[in-house]
């Protein structure tokens, strides 16, 4: 169980250190008890504060006291309803997800919605951008299916393969011209070749070894867990280059965990752009997945 | 929007068509890609040709000041035709473009 006060210690100390956006995702996070004391102490920290959830828990009193203390909602949709409800395996998911967003609307709350895109809802995504512009929303994030942990397990059918990666590129680059200036649709796939004319973007190490690095300079993105672990980059980073557990953190756990690993990252990050550059038959990337299986491989 | 909806139609019908010809999409992507990169904003690629796909259209609009970045098209090998006219009222500020991409 994750503790409220060690974690607060730690976003104190995260945001000193240079992070400045904290994104809560779970499960749902609203089922976690103390959401809003977190939020609270997080906003107050100066973190810009965001929520992703299935929009199913913002019809109460304590939800509403959330909100204020969050700067973006994320709500997840899976396609049109019929889609929505399949995957969730719940009739009437969609219907309380809108009555979700229809408070969100209320409240005058920014959001948007976050799609995981999948064989069987790629040919709705422009039904999606519709629905989502329609809604009022900010955002729309077309997330990739990412075969890590249970999913690689579970959900092998449902594997982005290269054709369809090119599918949802080509689409989605015609919806982000739909709505330009009016919502933004963000696409975690890149093009090979935006990757190699563009390394920085995604590679702190592309220029060589920066000079007295912050791990903020460095990593986009750490997780903290349930379990209070603190993960560079995403779920499934090698466990052994883990950062380190906000239960049991020092003041110098990210200065000692550069000077301890920062060879090891580099060469993560460099055999990601390796494969990337070398592997000519996937054009459109996933980049934190490949970087997750070359971290697996390292160390 | 009749225009808007039969174009999604048709866009979305080529693509679930194209699952067959990855070379197609390979090309397409690639080709936004290129473009994206010099600053051009691309909205539309079309396969060209009635037996085969033998080129792909691209349509899109571009600002100004890409006018300076124009000679960056010679990287383009595929590049065949590149045409560049004002939108007009509506747009003042910005161009569309069609450039045709050999396969």
């Amino acid at each position: 169980m994750l503790d409220p006060a060690a974690l607060s210690r730690f976003l104190v100390y995260a945001r000193r250190e240079g992070f400045n956006t904290i994104s809560v995702s779970g499960g749902e996070p609203f089922m976690y008890a103390h959401l809003e004391e977190v939020l609270t102490l997080a906003q107050s920290e100066g973190f810009n504060t965001g929520i992703a959830t299935n929009g199913m828990l913002l019809k109460t009193d304590r939800a509403h006291r959330i909100l204020e203390h969050t700067d973006l909602v994320a709500v997840s949709i899976d396609g049109p309803p019929y889609l929505h409800d399949f995957i969730r395996g719940q009739p009437g998911a969609f219907d309380k997800m809108f009555e979700g967003v229809q408070v969100l609307k209320q409240h005058n709350k920014p959001f948007g919605f976050i799609h995981t895109v999948t064989p069987e809802s790629w040919a709705s995504l422009i039904w999606l951008a519709d629905f989502a512009y329609e809604q009022g929303a900010q955002l729309l994030q077309l997330h990739p299916l990412e075969m890590a942990g249970r999913a690689g397990e579970q959900l092998q059918n449902h594997v982005i393969d290269d054709t369809l990666a090119h599918q949802i590129f080509i689409l989605s680059h015609y919806i982000k011209s739909k709505y330009a200036n009016r919502m933004l649709v963000q696409l975690d796939l890149l093009h090979r070749e935006y990757i190699r004319t563009f390394p920085e973007v995604v590679n702190a190490f592309a220029a060589g070894p920066p000079e007295n690095p912050r791990l903020s300079d460095i990593l986009d993105t750490i997780v903290v867990d349930e379990r209070g672990r603190i993960i560079p980059v995403a779920y499934g980073f090698n466990e052994n280059l883990i950062i380190g557990n906000v239960h049991t953190f020092s003041d110098t756990v990210f200065a000692d965990y550069l000077h301890r690993q920062m060879p090891v990252l580099q060469n993560v990050f460099n055999q990601t752009m390796q494969k990337i550059h070398t592997d000519v038959q996937s054009d459109i990337v996933n980049w934190n997945e490949i970087l997750i299986n070359e971290s697996i491989q390292a160390a | 929007m009749e225009d808007v909806k039969s174009f999604e139609t048709a866009l979305l019908k080529r693509l679930s068509h194209a699952q067959f010809d990855k070379e197609f999409l390979r090309s397409a992507s690639s080709s936004i890609m290129e473009f994206r990169k010099m600053g051009y904003d691309v909205n539309g690629a079309f396969p060209m040709g009635k037996l085969a796909f033998d080129s792909i259209l691209i349509r899109g609009t571009i600002n100004p000041e890409a006018f300076t970045r124009i000679k960056d098209l010679l990287k383009v090998p595929t590049l065949k035709t590149f045409e560049v006219f004002p939108i007009g009222i509506i747009g003042p500020d910005v161009f569309q473009f069609k450039a045709t991409l050999g396969l």
